[in-house]
C-alpha cells in the first residue's frame, strides 16, 4: 500500500501540529530522563565531564550511605500517615459540603483557597503560625493550657508539622471527590433507604463502593505526590541552609537528592537517587493497581 | 565584537550543550526554578566592558559601602563599568556557573565552599593573574591567603578578613552586678546563668546559647585545645578527646536549661543582624560571633552598649583565651567568566588600596586584609582591638581548604545538634563525624 498525496500532505500539517509537543518531548523529557539515566552510573559534578563508575552510585546508596536511609524513613512516614489524613479529610469535607445547604458554595471555594495559593507562600505562612514562641498555634493553645510543642524546632514534632502543612491542602483531593458523589446515581440510594438502610449503612454501601475508583485515583495520585514532596519542605527549613533540620528528622528524598545535587554537585549519585525514586513510584503505583482489584468497583466494569 | 563571537561560539560548543541538558535531567522529578543567570546581560557597548559582580554583603550599611567602591573604580577605570547584585543563595551561583552563564566575579562572603567548589571546577585559579599583576601578597595579612588555597592554588584574593570574639550587652551585664567579662570558661558559665532569666517556668533571657547565632563547636574544640583534621586535610580527627570535651561543654547548657526549652526560646528570634535578633533585641546576653555585630548594633539598635572580649579559655588554659578562627571575603572569579583579566583588574584595585581597606573596614567593621594601613577611629575602639589582637595572635585558627568543605560543615552541624538534644553522646557523634569524613575523603581522592 502506498501512501497518497493527500495522506503525506496531511501527515505533514499534522505533525507540523503536534510539532510543539515533540519537540518538548524529545528534548527536555526524553533526553534529560535517558542522560540521567546514564549520570546515575557516573561520578559527574556537572563541570567536569562524567566518569563512569558502574553501580558505585547504588551501591553505596544502599551500604553506606545512613543519611540515605533516614530520608527514606521519612518521607515513608509522610507517605503512610500524610496520604490517609488527606483522603479521609478530603472525602469528610466532600460529604459534608454536597449537602445542599445554604452558603455551600462559599464554603467549597474557602477549603480549595490553600490550593491557590502558591505553595511557598503557604509554606512561610506556616512557619510563622508554627513558631513554637510566639506563633499563632502555640498562642492558641497556650490559652487552651495544653503543652505547647516545638513544632519545626523539635526533631520529633517536625515531621508531623510538616504533615499538618501539606494536609491543609486537601482542597485538591477534596474537589475530586465532590465530583465523584454528584455521579453515585441517585436510586442506588432510594433502593437502600426503601431496603431501610440508615445514614450509615448508605454511606458503607453505596457511598464508598461507588466512590472507590474515585477515592483509588485520589490516593494514587497522592500517593506520588508525597514521595515526591518538596517546595514546602524546603520553603519551611529556610530554603536549602539547614535543610531536613532539625536532625534530618524532615529531609525528605527529594530534599536529599537536591542536597547532593546542588550543594555536593554530586549530579551522578542524585541521578541514581532520582531513579531509585522513580523504581519506588512504580513499584508502589503497581501494587496499589493490584490491591485495587479486590477494592475498587467500575460501573459497568466487570466484576 | 571578537568577544561576543567568542562568547557564543562557547555557548554553543556541542559539549557544553550536552552537560546542561544533562544536568537538567537529574533535576526532572523536582520542582524547581533555576532563574536565568545575570551574568550574561554584558553587552559590548562602545569600548566599555560591563562587569557583574555577585556579592554576599549583608544589611543596608554593608551594601551601600561596597556601591561607594564600586562608583570611585566606575569613574577611575572609563573601560570598565562594575555592577553588583547581591546573590547569595549557593545553588543560584553553582546552577549559573555550570549552566555556562556565571557573573563576571563574585566575592562570595566566606571561605566555607572555596575548597569543595575549586575541587569541583566552579572557580579559577588565579595565580597566574596574580603574578602576572605583581600583587605583593606580603602586604596582605598572611592567614588571608590561606583561607583562599586549595591543593597549591590560589582561588581568590583576600578582602576584609573577619573572626570570631565574646560579644556582650553591657547593660544586661550592670542590671545582673557583673563588673567584668568572663576570664575563664567557668566563669563564663555561672555569669550566663546569673544573666539567665526564667519566669514562670519560661525563659524569658538566656546569658549564652553556644550555638547561636550559628554552629561555633569547630572554635570550642579549638578552645579546649582540639582540631578537626591533620595532614593538610587529607586525616579527620574530629573524635579527639579535647573535641568531645567541647561538645560536652556544650551539652551542659542544655541540660541545665532544658533542651527543647532552649530551642522553642532560639525558635522564636528574628532574623539575624536584625534588631529582632537574639543579641540585639536582648534576648542573649553574651554570644560568639563577630566584629560586624559591632556596626549592625550601631544601624539597629539605639543605644544599645555592646562590649567585645577574648572568648575564655578553660581554667587552667589561659594561654587559649581569645581562641577563634580567621577567615576573609574571597573575591574570586569563576569558571566561564566572560572578562577574567578585567574582572581581575577590579579585584587588585579593591584588595591592595590601603586607604580603601581603611575605610572599608571602618564602615562596615572587620579586619583589613592588609598590613599596613592608615588608622582611622576604628583602630581606637577597644572592642575592634579586641578582634584585632585575637587575628594577630597565636590562636586564630582555620580549617584547611578540602574537596568535602560543605559537606564537613553540614556533617558538623548535625554531630552537634545529636548531641545537643541528646540523641547521641558526644563521643558517639563526634566518632560518628570522624568515620563519615574520612570516608568521604576516601572517595574524593
Amino acid at each position: 500500500m502506498s501512501i497518497r498525496r493527500r495522506d503525506v500532505s496531511r501527515l505533514s500539517v499534522g505533525l507540523l501540529f503536534a510539532a510543539p509537543w515533540i519537540i518538548g518531548f524529545f528534548a527536555i523529557t526524553l533526553y534529560p530522563s535517558l542522560a540521567s539515566l546514564y549520570y546515575s552510573f557516573t561520578s559527574f559534578n556537572t563541570l567536569q565531564p562524567p566518569v563512569w563508575v558502574g553501580l558505585q552510585n547504588f551501591q553505596q546508596m544502599f551500604t553506606s550511605d545512613p543519611i540515605f536511609w533516614t530520608s527514606v524513613r521519612n518521607t515513608l512516614y509522610f507517605v503512610a500517615i500524610g496520604v490517609p489524613s488527606t483522603l479521609i479529610l478530603a472525602l469528610s469535607f466532600a460529604l459534608l459540603l454536597s449537602q445542599k445547604r445554604r452558603f455551600v458554595g462559599m464554603y467549597r471555594a474557602l477549603i480549595y483557597v490553600p490550593v491557590v495559593v502558591p505553595p511557598v507562600v503557604t509554606a512561610i505562612i506556616w512557619v510563622w503560625i508554627l513558631n513554637p514562641e510566639n506563633g499563632l498555634l502555640n498562642s492558641g493553645l497556650a490559652v487552651l493550657h495544653v503543652p505547647q510543642p516545638g513544632w519545626l524546632a523539635d526533631p520529633s514534632w517536625a515531621k508531623p508539622a510538616l504533615l499538618i502543612m501539606s494536609t491543609w491542602g486537601f482542597g485538591q483531593a477534596m474537589v475530586i471527590m465532590l465530583a465523584g458523589l454528584q455521579d453515585v446515581p441517585e436510586h442506588l440510594y432510594e433502593a437502600a433507604m426503601i431496603d431501610g438502610a440508615g445514614a450509615v449503612r448508605r454511606f458503607w454501601h453505596v457511598t464508598l463502593p461507588m466512590m472507590s475508583p474515585v477515592i483509588f485515583y485520589t490516593l494514587v495520585v497522592n500517593v506520588i505526590f508525597s514521595l515526591q514532596y518538596f517546595t514546602q519542605a524546603f520553603v519551611a527549613e529556610g530554603g536549602g541552609n539547614n535543610l531536613g533540620a532539625p536532625l534530618n528528622s524532615t529531609l525528605l528524598y527529594s530534599l536529599y537528592l537536591y542536597e547532593n545535587a546542588f550543594s555536593y554537585f554530586k549530579m551522578g549519585y542524585a541521578s541514581a537517587m532520582a531513579w531509585i525514586l522513580f523504581l519506588i513510584t512504580v513499584v508502589a503505583t503497581f501494587l496499589l493497581f493490584r490491591f485495587s482489584r479486590r477494592f475498587v468497583y467500575y460501573e459497568g466494569g466487570e466484576q | 565584537m571578537g568577544q561576543l563571537r567568542d562568547r557564543l561560539m562557547r555557548r554553543w560548543t556541542t559539549a557544553r550543550w550536552t552537560r546542561r541538558l544533562g544536568a537538567g535531567a537529574a533535576i526532572a522529578l523536582m520542582v524547581l526554578s533555576i532563574q536565568p543567570g545575570l551574568g550574561n546581560v554584558t553587552h559590548a557597548k562602545g569600548a566599555t566592558v560591563n562587569l557583574v559582580m555577585w556579592q554576599q554583603w549583608g544589611g543596608g550599611h554593608e551594601k551601600k559601602t561596597l556601591d561607594k567602591y564600586i562608583g570611585l573604580f566606575n569613574k577611575s577605570h572609563p573601560g570598565i563599568h562594575v555592577s553588583e547584585v547581591a546573590v547569595t543563595d549557593n545553588t543560584k551561583i553553582v546552577s549559573a556557573i555550570s549552566g555556562g552563564k556565571p557573573p563576571d566575579l563574585m566575592d562570595l562572603g566566606t571561605t566555607g565552599t572555596l575548597g569543595q567548589w575549586a575541587h569541583d571546577g566552579l572557580l579559577q585559579p588565579l595565580d597566574t593573574y596574580i603574578h602576572s599583576s605583581h600583587i605583593n601578597m606580603g602586604a596582605f595579612v598572611p592567614a588571608g591567603w590561606h583561607a583562599v588555597q586549595y591543593n597549591g592554588h590560589y582561588y581568590g584574593v583576600p578582602f576584609m578578613n573577619f573572626n570570631v570574639g565574646l560579644v556582650y550587652n553591657k547593660k544586661l551585664f550592670r542590671a545582673a552586678h557583673i563588673t567584668h567579662p568572663p576570664r575563664t570558661l567557668q566563669e563564663l558559665d555561672t555569669d550566663a546563668a546569673r544573666l539567665t532569666v526564667i519566669k514562670h517556668g519560661r525563659i524569658v533571657r538566656l546569658g549564652f546559647v553556644p550555638d547561636y547565632p550559628a554552629s561555633n563547636l569547630e572554635v570550642f574544640a579549638w578552645l579546649f585545645g582540639g582540631d578537626w583534621f591533620k595532614n593538610n586535610g587529607r586525616t579527620s580527627t574530629a573524635a579527639l578527646s579535647a573535641n568531645i570535651r567541647a561538645l560536652q561543654w556544650e551539652q551542659s547548657f542544655y541540660q541545665k536549661y532544658g533542651r527543647s526549652s532552649v530551642k522553642r526560646f532560639v525558635a522564636g528570634f528574628g532574623q539575624y543582624l536584625t534588631a529582632a535578633d537574639g543579641f540585639e533585641s536582648g534576648k542573649v546576653a553574651m554570644m560568639l560571633d563577630g566584629e560586624w555585630n559591632i556596626a549592625f548594633v550601631k544601624e539597629n539598635v539605639k543605644r544599645f552598649q555592646i562590649g567585645a572580649a577574648p572568648f575564655p579559655a578553660p581554667a587552667g588554659m589561659t594561654s587559649r583565651n581569645g581562641t577563634s578562627y580567621i577567615d576573609t571575603n574571597p573575591q574570586v572569579i569563576p569558571t566561564g567568566s566572560p572578562h577574567a583579566a578585567q574582572a581581575f583588574e577590579f579585584i587588585k584595585w579593591e584588595t591592595t588600596n590601603p586607604a580603601l581597606a581603611a575605610e572599608y573596614a571602618t564602615l562596615v567593621v572587620n579586619l583589613p586584609q592588609l598590613k599596613h594601613v592608615p588608622q582611622t577611629s576604628l583602630f581606637k575602639d577597644p572592642n575592634f582591638r579586641v578582634f584585632e589582637n585575637e587575628a594577630n595572635g597565636p590562636n586564630a585558627h582555620q580549617l584547611p581548604q578540602t574537596a568535602i568543605s560543605s559537606q564537613f560543615a553540614t556533617n558538623l552541624g548535625n554531630a552537634e545538634e545529636a548531641a545537643i538534644l541528646g540523641k547521641s553522646s558526644a563521643r558517639s557523634a563526634l566518632q560518628n563525624l570522624q568515620k563519615m569524613t574520612q570516608q568521604e575523603i576516601a572517595s574524593t581522592h
